[in-house]
């Protein structure tokens, strides 16, 4: 029989009809969870063990030390030895390290017991040094008085007898443990051996303005823990000042974010008390173009980390370079989950075109 | 949609290139880059071939102050930190039809082996005019301008967020299924027996 879509969200088939939900035979899909663990109580670490041997991996990581001295860092397949040597910038000061057997720690020095929400890529050969370029939020003091701080770091572990197999949070100081609740998930992706059919990262909403150039562009979708935004703005009639709100059910529009923001390398500022998010690069005039990449931590009882990046291509032809703004931000709200996004145009005179699109992935 | 692999390339023998030919064309893309090195090299890119002069770039090396470089004949992923040494890149790509092609990176290099000696970073966004090229590329070439060569296993790889799925069922959806008579509820991605 062929499958028959019935009213009512209702569907009538054989067993072998009942629907898949992967790619079509001979697609490969992207980042795949390997293998995640989440604290059920207090611990000391948070380790993510017995990993297949994948070329790349992305590691999403949140987490906070529970009492006593904050003061996390990761190691990689456990190793303790001074194996380790970073470069880093912590809101924006760069920094390096040698010799390290600590590994690489967060975003901010000293220690504290704030929530932490960490991207990192690793490159991973099993003869090579294993190569790491990673992006930090962390929440600082709760409420939108305080901006979050930023760290981007990159890593090298100089260990060339195995491939990475275990990814190891622990606490520098000695003293806390990790709270119940902190996770760490390891996705991994390999071009050679990989034939998965499935995604860790679930296409939550997909909008544009095709419909009329506006002053924003909102999303809304099922909840999730873990949110990957993208977004392309175009300018027209004026400019475009490219900034981002969230909310639950609706948009917040209220003083409940802060956040610190880079632009064009330049030194860190801080913006409290906002009632937006402003990643954006910058004004973009009409014609211009822009883009954004946001990862977002959505656990219901936290305030919302953010990680932004984004980029304005500037006026039209390769005679005009580019500008760029790094950010990290936050939501304070602590009693409910994003479940709608909205992209807007902050304070520039124009709309933002019927070319502008928003992505929102996601993933538990 | 979702997200697939858009192409991949590992060397099997040393060499300068590191190309995608036939990739699937995507609006959002995650390029990956890790090469491996031992004598000097230097990441070239270019899309579709175009090898004019619509390249054009902001970087900043180390933490250092930004700078620039326009009217290039390709986009630099290492700029600034060529060595010889194995390097990796993470690449955000926009690749819409009739528009400016866009890049946010962020590149690494080993420096010296062993962790006495500390790594390189780089973070750069770069963009491709449309002088010569509107539509969307689906094709990338990264080429060693370097005196050495990428050496055996360095790797290319694309990552593409147009994939189709091969139904799109909200959750929420109830499955009657003739074969054993049962019904069952979509939530997540999985059909659970009701």
């Amino acid at each position: 029989m062929t499958i028959e879509w019935l009213a009512g969200n209702r569907i009538r088939g054989t067993t072998a009809e009942r629907p898949n939900f992967g790619l079509p035979s001979g697609s490969v899909g992207g980042w795949v969870e390997l293998a995640r663990t989440t604290l059920g109580s207090d611990t000391a670490t948070v380790d993510v063990s017995s990993l297949d041997d994948k070329r790349y991996y992305m590691v999403l990581s949140n987490y906070n030390i529970s009492s006593g001295n904050g003061n996390p860092y990761f190691r990689l397949n456990s190793d303790i030895g001074s194996n380790y040597s970073a470069r880093y910038s912590l809101n924006g000061s760069e920094a390096t390290n040698t010799s390290q057997g600590n590994g690489m720690y967060g975003a901010v020095a000293g220690y504290n017991l704030l929530p932490y929400f960490t991207i990192d890529y690793f490159a991973n050969l099993s003869g090579k040094e294993k190569l790491h370029i990673g992006h930090v939020a962390h929440q600082n003091t709760a409420g939108a008085a305080n901006a979050p701080n930023r760290g981007e770091r990159h890593l090298k572990h100089a260990q060339t007898s195995n491939p990475i197999t275990s990814y190891n949070l622990w606490n520098a100081s000695g003293s806390g443990d990790f709270a119940s609740g902190s996770e760490c998930v390891v996705l991994g992706w390999d071009p050679d051996s990989d034939t998965h059919t499935t995604n860790f990262w679930q296409e939550l909403a997909s909008v544009d303005l095709s419909g009329g150039a506006a002053d924003t562009l909102d999303a809304s979708f099922t909840a999730k823990k873990y949110l990957w935004i993208q977004y392309f703005v175009k300018a027209t009639g004026g400019t475009v000042v490219d900034g981002f709100r969230v909310g639950n059910s609706t948009i917040d529009t209220g003083s409940n974010y802060a956040y610190r923001r880079s632009s064009n390398g330049g030194a860190d500022g801080t913006f409290t008390e906002k009632d937006v998010y402003a990643v954006g690069a910058g004004s973009v005039a009409t014609g211009e173009v822009a883009m954004g990449n946001i990862f977002i931590i959505n656990n219901t009882s936290n305030e919302k980390l953010m990680i932004g990046h984004t980029m304005l291509a500037e006026a039209a032809g390769a005679a005009n370079a580019p500008g760029r703004k790094e950010s990290v931000g936050k939501w304070t709200n602590t009693s409910n989950q994003i479940d709608i996004v909205q992209l807007r145009n902050s304070t520039g005179t124009g709309d933002m075109g019927t070319e502008t699109i928003m992505k929102v992935w996601g993933a538990d | 949609m979702a997200w697939i692999k858009a192409g991949s390339t590992t060397l099997g023998s040393a060499g300068d290139d590191l190309d995608i030919t036939s990739m699937t064309a995507n609006k959002f893309n995650q390029f990956m880059s890790h090469t491996l090195s031992t004598t000097a090299r230097n990441h070239r890119v270019t899309y579709d071939n175009n090898g004019a002069t619509d390249y054009a770039w902001r970087q900043s090396v180390n933490g250092a102050t930004d700078n620039t470089a326009t009217s290039q004949q390709y986009t630099n992923w290492n700029n600034g930190v060529g060595g010889s040494d194995d390097a990796f890149t993470t690449v955000y790509v926009l690749n819409i039809d009739g528009e400016e092609k866009l890049e946010i990176g962020y590149h690494m290099t080993q420096n010296t082996t062993g962790a006495t000696s500390a790594p390189y970073r780089r973070e750069f966004v770069s963009k491709v005019d449309t002088t010569t090229n509107t539509g969307q590329f689906t094709r990338i070439d990264m080429t060693n301008s370097g005196a050495g060569d990428y050496l055996t296993n360095s790797n290319l790889s694309a990552l593409g967020s147009d994939g189709v799925e091969e139904l799109n069922v909200q959750d929420g959806a109830i499955y009657y299924d003739t074969d054993l008579n049962k019904e069952y509820v979509l939530y997540n991605n999985t059909w659970t027996e009701l």
